[in-house]
């Protein structure tokens, strides 16, 4: 009755379709970054990385065994210090014709790179909004204390709100979802640009469709606990600024505890990251080396459902035992 | 069957903050069922949060509460749908129009759309049903909060000062239906600190102060012996001589600005013949009925004061200290 109650109260809500508006928007907005950046290699490209190619060529036949010379020596000496050898590989140094053109990007390296967080952008945002406005509309309006002169079993009230906006979410999910996918994929092939759907891209697009439901999960879930949106904004980008930029920035080993980091892992399957490790080397320089680290999808999504039902059930709590002015 | 459709036995509420302010200490309320109970203090004394704890929107930190005999909160969803309330202002939707307002809170108890038509036209709202609830006057705003509360078809309904920020005609427009409600069976509870609406429509009063029960019963209780005095308007040299003889002749005399105000009197003759058998003339002389506001101010006064000689008792004075 109460679920029923509160899609009813979404679907009037006129702030909810202006979110609606605001995903689409947002949505062609990134198909047009898209457009922008999905580029083929055009023959002026050509001309310009030839004459590049050759002016290099040129220099090379002059220098070429002077540099590799001055490369092994370079090698021997780091070897010797570090008893390792760095792999320069100096006889590969002559300069390649493939090298001086620009990368011609596949729709499969354009989700990797941008697309996702493109889209993790829009769904997040959007979801974030409807499911925070939704709930914190009711407490500045009052109508949550009148409500519960109704209803006034919280938990029920908790549930049919948060579950109302996961519910009404999902639609436009699929909406968006469908403009970003197809639109990403239309624009690769209307470019002539390598456009295949892997199953991995798929499944990348489907797991996709949970983001924005689970945004306004979190959303309403933080307008429980906070119960007003303009708090909730602050919260989230403190928090966005504080732990994701500034802290998992500064200390690369938290990325496993980054909400960014597993958001990208759960749609890509497993995400890696990058620990940079510094060492005194005895001449008093400091070397430093990046190893690649991975991380699970059943980490992912592991770590993602630890989170999300840590606050849904702590804003549940806070909310039966909260007084209400 | 319960005597009282609202009892609380001991309720306490303090808040925190920088200090810890008691809101309700310790309050006994009685609420008869049926009729209007005016439940009267001034501004502070604890009545908003009283409400709010019958409601269960608020969690008190001690004590008892009972709805038709059912416990509050733990067993407040069993008897909620006999009871509707309206909390200081309306609290709606503003963007939602006041039918659609309706409907929400309507299909949240599963109560059917015809019932919305019907407590609109009860409330005079049908032809602003489709109007958004921020274009509302207070009046209507009011009305529609009404309507809600109307919804359930209650056995006791709650008005947390209703008629604040209204006009004459829409004070009179409450008070008529408090009155038609509590008419019909119901019970109506009404908070006011507005001593002259209460008094015209409620059957019985708990005043409360500071968050305590001052006096509670029928109006007609409350004002007691205090309902009738005698007012005397003597020359201004002697007033002091008139007192000292109606004291003597067992009276109680208070001033009232120019005049003297005796009670316990009940007869104005009887006052003249006193005054005149010791060669004073009254220049005017008349009965006068006590209000209930007189009684509130009295009682609220005495109360008050009574707290500030226990505080002063508990930390001394300085002089008792010394």
């Amino acid at each position: 009755m109460l679920l029923r109650t509160e899609l009813r109260r979404l679907r009037i809500r006129r702030l909810v379709w202006l979110f609606v508006v605001a995903g689409v928007l947002g949505s062609f907005f990134v198909l047009f970054t898209t457009w922008v950046s999905a580029q083929p290699i055009t023959d002026e490209m050509r001309e310009q990385a030839e004459v590049a190619y050759q002016d290099q060529l040129e220099r090379w036949e002059e220098h070429g065994e002077e540099e590799i010379e001055r490369c092994e020596e370079e090698q021997a000496r780091i070897a010797d210090e570090t008893g390792e050898d760095p792999g320069f590989d100096c006889a590969d140094m002559m300069p390649q014709r493939e090298h001086f053109l620009p990368h011609e990007q596949s729709l499969a390296e354009h989700v990797d790179w941008s697309g996702l967080t493109s889209a993790i952008m829009v769904l997040g945002v959007v979801g974030l909004a409807i499911g925070t406005t939704a709930v914190a509309a009711e407490f500045s309006s009052g109508a949550m204390a009148t409500l519960l002169t109704f209803q006034p079993r919280r938990l029920r009230v908790y549930a049919g709100k948060v579950g109302a906006v996961a519910l009404a979410t999902v639609p436009l999910s699929l909406l968006l979802c469908t403009i970003l996918g197809v639109g990403m994929w239309a624009i690769f092939e209307i470019r002539g640009l390598d456009a295949t759907v892997s199953d991995a891209l798929l499944w990348t697009a489907v797991r996709a469709l949970a983001l924005l439901p689970a945004a306004a999960i979190v959303g309403a879930v933080l307008a429980f606990l906070l119960r007003s949106t303009a708090v909730v904004l602050a919260v989230v980008a403190g928090f966005a600024i504080g732990w994701e930029a500034i802290g998992v920035g500064m200390a690369q080993t938290l990325a496993p505890f980054s909400i960014r980091t597993n958001l990208v892992g759960w749609l890509q399957y497993g995400t890696t990251y990058f620990v940079n490790t510094c060492e005194s080397q005895p001449d008093g320089s400091v070397f430093c080396d990046s190893t690649e680290q991975t991380l699970s999808f059943a980490w992912n999504a592991g770590f993602l459902a630890v989170v999300g039902v840590l606050l849904i059930a702590v804003a549940a709590l806070v909310f039966r035992r909260r007084d209400l002015s | 069957m319960s005597d009282y459709a609202i009892s609380t036995d001991g309720l306490r509420k303090s808040y925190r903050g920088v200090r810890r302010r008691v809101a309700v200490d310790g309050l006994d309320l009685r609420v008869p069922v049926g009729g209007v109970h005016g439940f009267l203090g001034p501004n502070g004394s604890g009545k908003t949060t009283t409400i709010r704890m019958l409601l269960g929107l608020i969690r008190p930190d001690d004590g008892e509460i009972r709805i038709f005999g059912h416990e509050v909160p733990a067993t407040l969803p069993d008897v909620i749908a006999r009871v509707g309330a309206i909390v200081e202002s309306p609290k709606f939707f503003p963007n939602f129009t006041g039918r659609q307002n309706l409907e929400l809170l309507a299909s949240a108890i599963g109560t059917k759309r015809p019932r919305v038509r019907q407590v609109l036209a009860e409330t005079g709202l049908s032809d602003r049903a489709g109007d958004r609830f921020a274009t509302y006057s207070l009046g209507m705003k009011q009305r529609l909060a009404i309507a809600a509360t109307l919804l359930k078809e209650p056995d006791l309904l709650i008005f947390d000062e209703p008629t604040n920020g209204l006009d004459p005609a829409g004070i009179h427009e409450i008070r008529t239906t408090m009155r038609r409600l509590a008419d019909e069976g119901r019970t109506v509870l009404v908070s006011s600190h507005i001593l002259a609406e209460v008094e015209q429509i409620a059957d019985t009063v708990s005043i409360i102060g500071r968050g305590r029960l001052i006096a509670s019963g029928s109006v007609a209780e409350i004002i007691g012996d205090r309902a009738e005095s005698v007012r005397v308007v003597l020359r201004p040299e002697e007033g002091e001589r008139a007192e000292g003889v109606l004291t003597a002749a067992g009276l109680t005399v208070r001033s009232d600005h120019e005049a003297l105000l005796v009670d316990g009197a009940t007869d104005p003759a009887d006052v003249n013949r006193l005054l005149a058998e010791q060669g004073l003339y009254a220049r005017e002389l008349g009965g006068v009925r006590v209000g209930l506001e007189s009684v509130f101010l009295e009682l609220t006064h005495d109360a008050e004061l009574g707290r500030t000689r226990r505080r002063d008792r508990r930390h001394g004075t300085g002089e008792e200290a010394a």
